[in-house]
């Protein structure tokens, strides 16, 4: 390629790698008035309940996180509504006794029987409960999510923001108890009458009726699958023979909370398809909901969700004198210092090569942050090891290949034919290890569930673009910049062997 | 003519340094168990409403909890301030929750003590507004198991997979090979973690020793690609198996460093600078990779020996065979 060639193509790619850096990473202010700003992609990219927190602007969007509630079984408040009920009166007042050195408070007759310790019954279907919320969470296949037992009768548990209606999930996981289907012929379900389970003396537990509760997708659309028994099935079948005549109203509800609300216009004489306005997380939360109701049926206490919160990320973050770090702070120091190292590294070694390789690691992280949006990955632990993984891959790749036209170099041959026959040589060894973690980062992705699941999606694409980085732009990068050259070998910091005279 | 590295010789050793250090790693792991981090933490909770924002009070309010922490001889290792959500509209309420974490060590009566003086502290201070709640609680996260059984298969496998690939590419001597040095970094990270008592969260050790076992497979693969590289030269064939393999492994310690080191100096600078979370995995990663750097360089090369001499005399057997078969068929 001539010079002017040369430069005018190198001159566009730097441009590139430039605008598409300003787009994923630089914030700036958008016409001055202080309220606007061009919130770069790394900020509208998901981050994991490990990162973010509030930080270009304090409305600036959404960063990471996660939400927070602890869970209350009935009968047990917190030492805070325990002390605003104190103050609000006496009248008609509740009479709780201290638990946990006074952290929360446990009704007297409900919780203790009269006493002041928990009864065998209530531990018992505390447990229940906790195991119910335990699994309810699990099936939600989310990373960061926790659950702790706080004060021996309390759950306190936590969802990534990234999730997608997760203070559903919080609401809906609360509902404990049987599930019930009424029908009735107006939206209010107080006034509806209750099919399932069969009232009086043929009364069963509804997993007698309902087999199920499952997510479905249609052509990309989620919806719940409720599968009933044939004994349920009949049940439905004769409560909505009306239907087609007069439209009625079919409630599906757990612990007497609705989690299903729908009008039916015919008669229903076969499993229940809803869908509507799911997202696949909400409708995964609604089916869980039911389905987990169906193997906890026999709860004998409610519970209930306390205050929610909004946690920022949960890393602890720095604080250096008066400058205050955030994880991403830290995540963000960490990889330039690295940046810097291999940079500083590659320019001592290889000269004017060493930029060949900054530009294929600069566009390869800009494509990688892209794809973190586009996808979504959540930006968190896997997807930040998964980054450092395959940008190592990719700089030690390139140096391979650096090294193993230096080899040809040193014998004799002309830097096109060193590149040539280096890139040939090492070809196998770079396909091999990139074919390698590309399988094994798609195993990863496919068996593995929350966050090493991320991890692997996020290495499969970040081997991909490693193995292409290396094996395609490294290569015409480098050839484009030869051109700028008179002298390649001293442009690449080559060195011809020296040869012995014998004479 | 120059000392020559011998890995075969040396296997007896390589297999008494695994088999002692996996020994004592169990009979660690039987009496004590792994180091595991207490799922307890015990936190001490500041709930206050938005006078104290408004006012920028904040600062003001968390050195007088850590006042009379520091009275009451309490150290917090974490803290953070929640904003409450309103449920119908997740929006911000206006109402805060300063959270302090203290370590699982810490007697609930001294806590009881501290937060009671902290409510009669923060209750006597009118700068900060009459809505301040303070209260004590203790916490025992639940573990989800499905999480860590499906990530050391999904590890397990993904290395097996990568061993298949080893044995089509470069023989099944050298999946044999892999594979001993595969399950061996895997009993070896765990027993290194019983050992060294190198605290782990509760998935700490299946996911240890699942990501040994990625790395012994990828380091075992590069020096194939370096032998499979070296024995092509004519210098290599009057080299017995021994001879070649020691020749070959003891070349390419430069190739096999530049994909443990840039990794080695990815973990710890990510570990050292980046926040507490990550560190807790970055750094304890250094131990598989210590680990499947010994066995690429030291046992699975060892292991290799007996079989390439093995495998190579039933390569020669069948070469003559089909020879004999060839001069049959020209009679």
């Amino acid at each position: 390629m001539g010079k002017i060639k040369s430069a005018i193509v190198l001159t566009l790619i730097t441009l590139i790698v430039a605008v598409l850096c300003v787009v994923c990473f630089v914030p700036f202010p958008l016409g001055g008035d202080g309220i606007h700003y061009f919130n770069p992609i790394i900020n509208w990219a998901d981050k994991s309940a490990d990162l973010g927190g509030y930080q270009f602007g304090e409305e600036a969007g959404y960063l990471g996180g996660s939400y927070a509630v602890v869970f209350y079984p009935e009968g047990v408040v917190s030492a805070k509504d325990y002390a605003d009920d104190q103050n609000a009166g006496t009248e008609g007042k509740t009479e709780y006794v201290a638990y946990a050195g006074g952290s929360v408070y446990l009704d007297k007759e409900k919780v203790c029987n009269g006493g002041t310790e928990p009864t065998a019954e209530f531990k018992a279907a505390f447990d229940a409960q906790l195991n119910c919320l335990k699994e309810r969470f699990a099936r939600l296949h989310s990373e960061g999510l926790t659950l702790e037992v706080r004060d021996g009768f309390t759950v306190y548990a936590t969802l990534p923001a990234s999730l997608d209606a997760s203070v559903a999930a919080f609401l809906y996981y609360s509902y404990m108890g049987n599930v019930t289907v009424l029908y009735g012929t107006s939206s209010d379900a107080t006034s509806a009458s209750q099919i399932i389970p069969e009232a009086g003396s043929k009364a069963k537990p509804s997993s007698e009726y309902i087999k199920s509760a499952s997510v479905r997708t249609n052509v990309g659309t989620p919806y719940v699958e409720v599968d009933f028994t044939d004994a349920g099935l009949e049940l439905i079948s004769n409560a909505t023979s009306g239907a087609a005549d007069s439209a009625g109203y079919l409630f599906v509800q757990v612990g007497g909370e609705t989690v299903i609300n729908l009008s039916v216009s015919e008669q229903i004489s076969d499993d229940l398809y809803i869908s509507g306005s799911y997202t696949s997380d909400s409708a995964t939360i609604v089916a869980n909901t039911i389905d987990t109701a169906l193997d906890f049926e026999k709860m004998e206490f409610g519970m209930k969700m306390g205050e929610l919160y909004r946690v920022d990320g949960g890393f602890a973050p720095l604080t250096l004198g008066s400058v205050s770090l955030s994880a991403l702070d830290l995540v963000y120091i960490a990889f330039g210092v690295l940046f810097l190292a291999m940079a500083v590294f590659f320019l001592v070694r290889y000269g004017r090569l060493g930029f060949v390789n900054i530009l294929t690691y600069l566009l390869f992280l800009e494509l990688m942050v892209l794809i973190y949006w586009a996808v979504p990955i959540a930006i968190g632990t896997g997807a930040i090891v998964a980054l450092a993984i395959s940008s190592a891959l990719l700089c030690v790749s390139n140096a391979v290949s650096f090294e193993a036209a230096r080899k040809e170099y040193a014998v004799g041959k002309t830097i096109a034919s060193s590149v040539k026959t280096g890139y040939k040589k090492c070809f196998w060894h770079i396909f091999d290890l990139h074919i390698v973690l590309l399988a094994v980062a798609l195993l990863v992705y496919l068996i593995a569930i929350t966050e090493l699941s991320a991890f692997g999606l996020a290495l499969t694409f970040g081997v991909a673009l490693s193995g292409l980085g290396t094996l395609l732009l490294n290569r015409f990068l480098w050839y484009v910049t030869m051109g700028l050259s008179k002298q390649p070998g001293k442009f690449c910091h080559f060195k011809r062997e020296e040869v012995e005279d014998d004479e | 003519m120059n000392k020559r590295f011998l890995p075969g010789k040396l296997l007896p050793v390589w297999i008494a340094v695994s088999a002692i250090l996996i020994v004592v790693g169990v009979v660690l792991f039987s009496l004590f168990g792994f180091n595991y981090a207490s799922p307890e933490k015990k936190t001490v909770e500041i709930s206050y409403d938005a006078v104290v924002y408004i006012e920028e009070k904040e600062e003001k309010l968390a050195e007088e909890c850590e006042k009379v922490f520091s009275q009451n001889m309490l150290e917090y290792t974490a803290k953070k301030t929640d904003r409450e959500l309103d449920v119908n509209y997740v929006a911000e309420t206006g109402n805060y929750l300063l959270v302090y974490t203290f370590s699982s060590d810490v007697k609930d009566e001294t806590l009881q003590t501290a937060a009671a003086s902290l409510q009669t502290a923060l209750e006597g201070n009118s700068e900060f507004g009459g809505d301040i709640f303070v209260s004590a609680h203790t916490l025992a996260g639940e573990q989800f198991h499905e999480a860590s059984w499906r990530a050391a298969i999904a590890l397990g496998v993904a290395a097996i997979v990568a061993l298949v690939y080893v044995g089509f590419r470069f023989g099944w001597d050298c999946a044999i090979s892999g594979l001993v040095a595969c399950v061996n970094d895997t009993l070896l990270t765990l027993a290194l973690f019983a050992i060294a008592r190198i605290p782990v969260y509760a998935y700490g050790p299946v996911l240890f020793a699942g990501i040994a076992a990625v790395f012994s497979a990828i380091l075992w693969l590069a020096q194939c690609m370096k032998m499979r590289e070296n024995f092509k030269d004519p210098a290599y064939t009057s080299l017995t198996a021994q001879e070649a393999v020691g020749v070959s492994v003891a070349g390419s310690w430069k190739f096999v460093c530049c994909f443990v080191l840039p990794l080695a100096v990815v973990f710890a600078v990510l570990g050292i600078i980046a926040s507490n979370g990550l560190r807790l995995f970055l750094l304890p990663v250094l131990l598989p990779l210590a680990v499947s750097v010994y066995s690429s360089f030291l046992l699975a090369p060892a292991v290799l020996v007996p079989l390439k001499s093995k495998f190579d005399k039933m390569k020669s057997s069948r070469k003559k065979y089909v020879g004999k078969k060839k001069a049959e068929v020209q009679e």
